[in-house]
């Protein structure tokens, strides 16, 4: 593997105890992010990409259960984790931020109360008057006009697009070597996306950010992300570089999402959309969870499927993936 | 995957009240309760007016001078506790469920029209039920006891007086939501007349929150009257009331504790049987706390 | 702004009909009220009729609302036939005693209920969550009356830790100051007195206290398992924020909400049941008056001590709605 990886995910596993059975939101990840670069994962919701996460973060709290053969950030193995050294890593080396910035961001605190807890939290710049200089820093780093007014405002006093800036302003507070941004443009009209994508470009190159963007929306990934990893019932499918992977997709799942992109450049094809739904996950079949959707499937997709290389750094859970 | 077949909420909630065995066993508690309170003439071993001044402060049938044949000790008076606690279950669960049964009933019927008709008729009720829900319950009930006298009718009358507000709000708020519904919006477009949509389409769907808080509110009500009749204010000899004989206990305090800790104790089983009761059947009538 | 007035002026309707309610309550009296009130007391029918016009009672009903209304506003309520003085007077001397009494309890409620029901909201579905939980729901179905007794029984009758009655054992008391005990005593620098006077209200304060804290507790630990599952919760964890932080600025701030509005419907409860508490421990304030004034006919001093109460708890529940708008900022947006 590659020594530029600062976050290392092996055979990522969690699962929840639910009322029809055990739900295994994440079966058997391995996922690596490298310095510097945008990791784009993709998925359906009930994919696992954001639990993914959280677990890694040790944010999901018991009856969850998170196990993983590696998990480690910059060498340091993040299973077992002090509550005390969790608390020195989020926030400062590795940052979140949530899809809704309306539920994420509370609402009875001001915005520069919110992000100066941070800066408090981690120890930097001893003196309020030094965080509240830092804090206005950021609002305007991140694009937000009059910063110092906006100190004062509340949450829902500021547009959705203010809203998720705020936040990222919130997460990068900081310093941090990682952002890991869940859904940051679900929330928001198609222009305001624009804007907060060209944001986090740019933050990610002023301040040498590695990013993982989170998303649903193949779109987004495309235009914004070095590396894709495509996730479905809670397994990654397929990884690898973005030309890579939406020029010449080797899962057929991969090719299924592509396909349902409605394209401005073909309007005479009508849209074909993915039959079916995404297997219960308490009652996974053994083989190949798309295959029940999948239009090339094969007797042999009922056994149970692993990566396998189908290029350089791509790999697919597929055996009829061809090895291009 | 196989498919369940549907069954109606009220069902499906009477099925998760039937799993929860703590909410079972307190139903049984009270059913038990009310049993006893109805079968009392038969069941009590003595008259609980029969005063035998031998027997005064007799101890219960555990500690040194008890007997078996009163087995919960003899009151200040020598009337025997067991069949005083009987016929105490009477007044108190009789006011309490009738209390609760006539305000939610009056209640839920002003609520509906509020809630469905609006207008004036909304706007007065609404005022009256602030003016009256302005009021700290036992300040009212001791103020509106004092001015019209003791007895049974008239705690009542005073507490149905207060109770049906609280149904009135319950039901006046869910009309508001389901009048706003598909449902009530396609009876009307086919023209059927507003009483039957009442009757039909919404009283079935607040049904269930109504019947929830009314199971909440009988344990206060059966509280309030046994406030009240520690005061003084509720019945009068010789009907007897468990809140009655608590204040009788006040002065043997001392010598026979078990005057007024007994019925007491019988208050606190009833009234916890049915807040547990109602917190169950809250959980499992209320879709959104089932996950 | 506007919200607190339009509130405000929500207020005069309500008093108003508030009034014209206790009004009606005395309408309710069986018979005639003059006779039931003198009893058996040797009166000429002079002094019947006297007592009748000073009342009010021979004039006809509308004239009679109008002008209990207007007297109400300003406090004028009569004589006290039993206390010879006007009532207003004798609830004024009485009043400090309940004022001391409410108080200590609803702060002894506060400092017990919401503590217990964070710490119950944050430890869900643990043991310890259980055994507060339980507790809560005992405190919530004991009879406060009963409580009062039990409480009496064990502290004073047998243990002999309190006293069984009363407001302060000591003949000379501190000089009246805020015409609170608690504090005067301080104040006189008497720490004996200061003793004396909180052995005394220790047991009606936490008879009083109790069942609203078990209120307190349950809405507390609800509103914060409400917000422990929020994403703001969660997204302040990923900052990497202290505990200590998250549970007491971010979840407590939000979980105190409804907390606030509770306490106000139960500063009612508190204002009822304290009728019940005085008289168990013979504590000389206005709730033991109004018992007293019922069992004495006392008619006009019952209704002015219950518009008094009503119009307390009415002003009570304005306050409690606008210190919510201003925990959340959201409302009043």
């Amino acid at each position: 593997m590659s020594d530029t990886s600062i976050l290392r995910i092996r055979d990522l596993s969690v699962t929840f105890p639910g009322d029809a059975g055990v739900v295994h939101a994440v079966d058997g990840v391995d996922l690596d992010v490298r310095r510097g670069e945008c990791l784009g994962v993709v998925g359906e919701s009930g994919s696992g990409k954001t639990v993914t996460f959280l677990a890694t973060l040790g944010l999901l709290a018991p009856p969850a259960h998170v196990a993983a053969s590696c998990l480690s950030w910059q060498g340091t193995d993040l299973r077992g984790l002090s509550q005390a050294a969790w608390r020195a890593l989020r926030g400062r080396d590795i940052a979140l931020t949530m899809q809704d910035a309306l539920t994420a961001l509370n609402p009875a605190l001001t915005v520069g109360t919110q992000i100066i807890e941070v800066l408090a939290a981690h120890g930097d710049l001893p003196s309020t008057a030094a965080r509240r200089t830092r804090a206005a820093e950021l609002l305007r780093l991140v694009g937000i006009a009059d910063p110092v007014r906006q100190l004062g405002a509340y949450p829902h006093e500021l547009s959705g697009g203010m809203r998720q800036r705020v936040m990222i302003a919130v997460a990068l507070a900081c310093g941090p070597k990682l952002l890991i941004a869940d859904e940051p443009t679900t929330a928001l009209d198609v222009t305001v996306q624009a804007q907060v994508l060209e944001l986090l470009d740019s933050l990610r190159a002023e301040l040498e950010l590695s990013l993982v963007l989170i998303t649903h929306n193949l779109g987004v990934v495309g235009a914004h992300c070095n590396r894709i990893a495509v996730m479905y019932a809670g397994q990654v499918v397929e990884i690898g570089p973005t030309a890579r992977v939406i020029d010449r997709p080797a899962h057929p799942y991969t090719a299924a999402l592509l396909d349902c992109l409605p394209r401005l450049d073909r309007l005479d094809v009508t849209l074909r959309p993915i039959q079916g739904s995404i297997p219960n996950l308490t009652h996974l079949p053994p083989g190949c969870r798309f295959a029940a959707r999948c239009t090339s499937r094969v007797a042999a997709c009922d056994l149970p499927q692993s990566m396998r290389n189908v290029g350089v750094d791509h790999a697919a859970r597929c055996q009829l993936a061809r090895v291009a | 995957m196989s498919a369940s077949v549907a069954a109606s909420p009220t069902a499906l909630g009477l099925r998760r009240l039937c799993a929860d065995h703590v909410s079972t066993l307190c139903i049984g508690v009270v059913v038990f309760a009310g049993l006893v309170a109805l079968a009392a003439p038969w069941i009590a071993p003595h008259d609980p007016a029969d005063a035998d001044l031998m027997r005064r402060l007799q101890p219960p049938v555990w500690q040194d001078g008890g007997d078996w044949s009163y087995p919960l000790g003899c009151d200040g008076l020598g009337h025997d506790m067991l069949s005083r606690l009987i016929f105490g279950a009477r007044v108190s669960l009789g006011v309490g469920f009738g209390v609760v049964a006539a305000s939610t009933v009056i209640g839920t019927l002003l609520g509906m029209l509020a809630g469905f008709a609006r207008g004036a008729l909304d706007a007065v009720l609404s005022r009256i039920a602030d003016v009256l829900l302005g009021f700290p319950y036992l300040v009212f009930a001791i103020g509106l006891m004092g001015m019209m006298g003791p007895g049974l009718s008239n705690i009542v009358l005073t507490l149905v007086l207060k109770e049906w507000v609280v149904a009135f709000r319950v039901a006046r708020g869910e009309t508001l939501g389901a009048r706003e519904q598909d449902y009530v919006e396609a009876s009307r477009a086919l023209g059927c007349r507003p009483l039957r949509i009442l009757r039909e389409e919404i009283l079935p769907n607040i049904l269930s929150p109504v019947l929830v808080v009314a199971t909440i509110r009988t344990a206060q009500v059966i509280i309030m009257e046994a406030s009240l009749s520690f005061l003084g204010l509720g019945v009068q000899p010789p009907a007897v009331s468990w809140g009655a004989m608590v204040a009788d206990g006040r002065e043997f305090l001392a010598d026979g504790w078990w005057v007024a800790t007994l019925p007491g104790v019988a208050i606190l089983i009833v009234v916890l049987a049915i807040n547990l009761a109602s917190q169950g059947a809250r959980e499992a009538f209320d879709p959104r706390l089932h996950r | 702004m506007m919200r607190i007035l339009q509130r405000l002026l929500h207020l005069i309707p309500v008093l108003l009909g508030t009034t014209l309610v206790v009004f009606a309550m005395t309408a309710a009296t069986p018979g005639d009220p003059v006779q039931v009130m003198l009893g058996d007391q040797r009166v000429t029918p002079e002094q019947v009729e006297a007592l009748r016009h000073d009342m009010g009672l021979d004039l006809p009903w509308p004239e009679r609302m109008a002008s209990f209304v207007w007297r109400a506003m300003h406090g004028d309520f009569g004589l006290s036939f039993f206390h010879r003085r006007p009532v207003i007077d004798v609830i004024a001397d009485r009043l400090p005693a309940t004022i001391e009494l409410t108080l200590a309890a609803t702060l002894l409620a506060l400092l017990i209920g919401i503590p217990l029901g964070l710490f119950a909201g944050v430890r869900r579905g643990k043991l310890s969550d259980r055994i507060a939980s339980v507790s809560a729901l005992l405190g919530v179905s004991l009879p406060g009356f009963w409580l009062g007794l039990l409480l009496m029984l064990l502290f004073s009758v047998t243990l002999h830790w309190f006293p069984v009655s009363g407001r302060s054992g000591y003949s000379d008391e501190p000089p009246a100051v805020t015409h609170l005990l608690l504090i005067d005593t301080l104040l006189a620098r008497d720490p004996q007195a200061f003793l004396g006077a909180l052995r005394h209200l220790a047991l009606p304060a936490l008879t009083l206290a109790l069942p609203m804290a078990a209120v307190l507790m349950r809405v507390t630990r609800a509103a914060v398992i409400d917000v422990m599952r929020t994403d703001y919760v969660l997204f302040a964890q990923a900052k990497g924020l202290s505990r200590a932080r998250v549970l007491g600025l971010h979840v407590l701030k939000n979980a105190l909400a409804p907390t606030i509005s509770v306490t106000a419907i139960e500063i009612g409860a508190l204002l009822g049941g304290n009728m019940i508490v005085e008289s168990i421990f013979a504590w000389p304030g206005v709730g033991r008056l109004v018992v007293e004034a019922i069992f004495a006919r006392n008619y006009p001093l019952v209704q002015a001590a219950v518009l008094l109460y009503a119009v307390v708890f009415v002003v009570l529940n304005t306050l409690a709605d606008l210190l919510y708008s201003v925990l959340n900022p959201r409302i009043s947006a």
